[in-house]
């Protein structure tokens, strides 16, 4: 049997398994548990210097205070605006790239997939100009389609990259047989090949939707007022404002974590098996 | 009519994937090598705050390496990233080897490992300014319970603020680098092992012989990854430090988008921006090449 189960191994091993474990676990969750704990206390504990005793009360009134004071509702529905269509057109573009460059040995096609690819990990930054210049022209700046046509443009490499390795990895004889019987490509693609993409469309759809929920940068150039910034870019301006009002920071995070990181705990099969699958990423 | 009719769909087949990937392509090599070109040739004007096309040779390029801001955030991201990918890979694999051990509740322990990668970086850097500020977070509960002398000043120190960056960034992706090596243990073929096991190996040769040289390729897309993911570095910087204190973790990115837009200096963000993608393209170009020939 490898590994040896570790009921076999030695004590100090075993031991050293025991205390281990545990201490990783609290170092991972402690940082978002502190601060959801911290969302959750009155103003009067912290500016008493109460951060990690007892609560004297659970303070649900900063949340409220939070939607009610501040745009964050607003900075979350931006966000939805950016994310859900940037989801819908970088996966449903990737399905046919992804299709047609995994069946269908044109000359070139190493070559576009390289481009696809690469196109992956150029740092933003040197985007960045031509990319405010042409919205900017274009009148989209400061609105959320020209966040999101930005961010299909930008994740269309890597989706595409996904879909693609996925297709080759399907039994091709299936598709043969079907050409054989004289169904049309795109009824291959329809029928045949498409219900077999469901695995890898959920994957997908969920790193796609944590990548641009999560994305910053593109944000911050992108756009400016209330109207369209989403979350990120929102909840990093009220940060500047609450300055050590760790309460509301602290709630202000946790509802930015919230979606993405309940799309990872519900999804998180899809999750994994897409982040190893999209390795090259 | 009848004749020609079979051989426009024959002709339209043969054009479907062309058809099909023309609109992508076409967004991608103007939005991505287009816009690359654009930045480029703007690195060699003297643009400040608006593009300009008065084209000044390699003047960018050597005032960016006479600034003493440029040394700093390449001497940091050097360190950065150095450490980042080692401490990285070094915990991604531990934790891989713990999880891979047939324990109970890998099932639980593993998206808890692996959470951190679907935050954002600026709720990460919240937490984290939290948790080490010394008023509130780590220093303030030692001293609660009892340990009246515990300092943990980093994050406002200027020789230590570039390492709690780093702490932060390893919490957040290290699970990520577990899964693919998880996903690289799981591939290895168990018989190799059995056999070496029959023959007297103890589970520290059959790592360090037999697993670990099999987990290259694993090894080879962490370490791109990890490279890639610690030049693009801007959100978490913003987020924990904001480049501070002083001047102490100011990376590339965050200079460069500095220097673009709050300074209108245009010409040397651009070349400073030039310089960000060769160094990706140094270890990105060869890697992808050797994986697509291989793929082929």
């Amino acid at each position: 049997m490898f590994p040896r189960p570790i009921q076999q191994a030695s004590p100090a091993a075993q031991w050293l398994y025991t205390i281990a474990l545990p201490v990783a676990l609290v170092i991972w969750l402690f940082p978002l548990l502190g601060v959801a704990l911290t969302s959750l206390r009155p103003a009067s504990d912290l500016a008493q210097g109460n951060y990690f005793g007892m609560p004297s009360g659970i303070a649900w009134e900063n949340y409220v205070y939070i939607f009610t004071e501040t745009p964050i509702g607003q900075y979350m529905l931006n966000s939805l605006w950016v994310t859900i269509p940037t989801v819908i057109g970088a996966v449903g573009l990737s399905l046919m790239t992804g299709f047609a460059l995994a069946v269908y040995g044109f000359k070139g096609n190493i070559l576009v997939f390289f481009l696809f690819v690469a196109g992956n990990f150029v740092p933003f930054q040197i985007l960045m100009v031509p990319v405010r210049d042409l919205t900017l022209q274009l009148g989209m700046y400061d609105t959320w389609y020209g966040l999101a046509l930005f961010h299909i443009a930008f994740q269309t490499g890597f989706c595409t990259l996904f879909m693609r390795n996925f297709i080759k990895a399907l039994p091709f004889e299936l598709i043969e047989a079907a050409r054989v019987e004289g169904v049309t490509e795109w009824r291959i693609f329809w029928y045949i090949v498409l219900p077999l993409m469901r695995p890898a469309i959920a994957a997908l759809s969920v790193l796609v939707f944590t990548f641009i929920w999560n994305d910053f940068f593109w944000a911050t150039v992108l756009t400016q007022g209330v109207d369209s910034q989403p979350i990120t870019a929102g909840l990093s301006s009220l940060n500047g404002q609450w300055i050590a009002q760790w309460h509301l920071v602290s709630a202000g995070s946790i509802v930015a974590a919230l979606p993405p990181v309940l799309m990872f705990f519900l999804m998180q099969k899809h999750f994994i098996a897409g982040l190893t699958l999209g390795a090259v990423k | 009519m009848t004749a020609s009719a079979p051989d426009f769909r024959t002709r339209l087949q043969d054009w479907l994937p062309k058809l099909v990937l023309a609109p992508s392509f076409a967004v991608t090599i103007l939005f991505v090598y287009g816009f690359i070109a654009f930045t480029v040739v703007l690195s060699f004007t003297g643009s400040k705050m608006l593009p300009r096309f008065d084209f000044v040779g390699f003047d960018n390029y050597a005032r960016l390496f006479a600034l003493p801001a440029w040394h700093t955030a390449i001497a940091n991201i050097a360190i950065f990233a150095t450490l980042y990918i080692t401490i990285c890979t070094a915990i991604g694999l531990m934790l891989a080897i713990f999880l891979d051990q047939k324990i109970r509740g890998e099932g639980v322990l593993r998206p808890i490992y692996l959470y951190p990668m679907a935050l954002s970086f600026i709720v990460t850097g919240t937490a984290w300014k939290w948790f080490l500020d010394p008023g509130i977070g780590l220093q303030q509960v030692m001293r609660l319970w009892g340990w009246e002398t515990f300092t943990f000043t980093w994050i406002k120190d200027a020789d230590y603020a570039l390492y709690v960056i780093v702490i932060a960034a390893v919490w957040q992706t290290s699970g990520f680098v577990m899964a693919m090596f998880l996903a690289g243990l799981r591939g290895i073929d168990n018989e190799m092992l059995k056999a070496a096991q029959i023959d007297g190996a103890s589970n520290w040769q059959l790592y360090r012989r037999i697993v670990i040289p099999m987990l290259r390729p694993a090894f080879l897309s962490a370490f791109v990854i990890l490279f890639h993911l610690a030049i693009k570095s801007y959100d978490l910087v913003i987020a924990l430090t904001g480049g501070g204190p002083g001047r102490a973790t100011e990376m590339p990115a965050t200079f460069m988008y500095s220097y673009t837009f709050t300074r209108n200096q245009m010409g040397i963000g651009a070349s400073s921006a030039v310089i960000m993608l060769m160094t990706i393209a140094a270890i990105m170009v060869p890697y992808l090449y050797a994986e697509l020939k291989e793929r082929k």
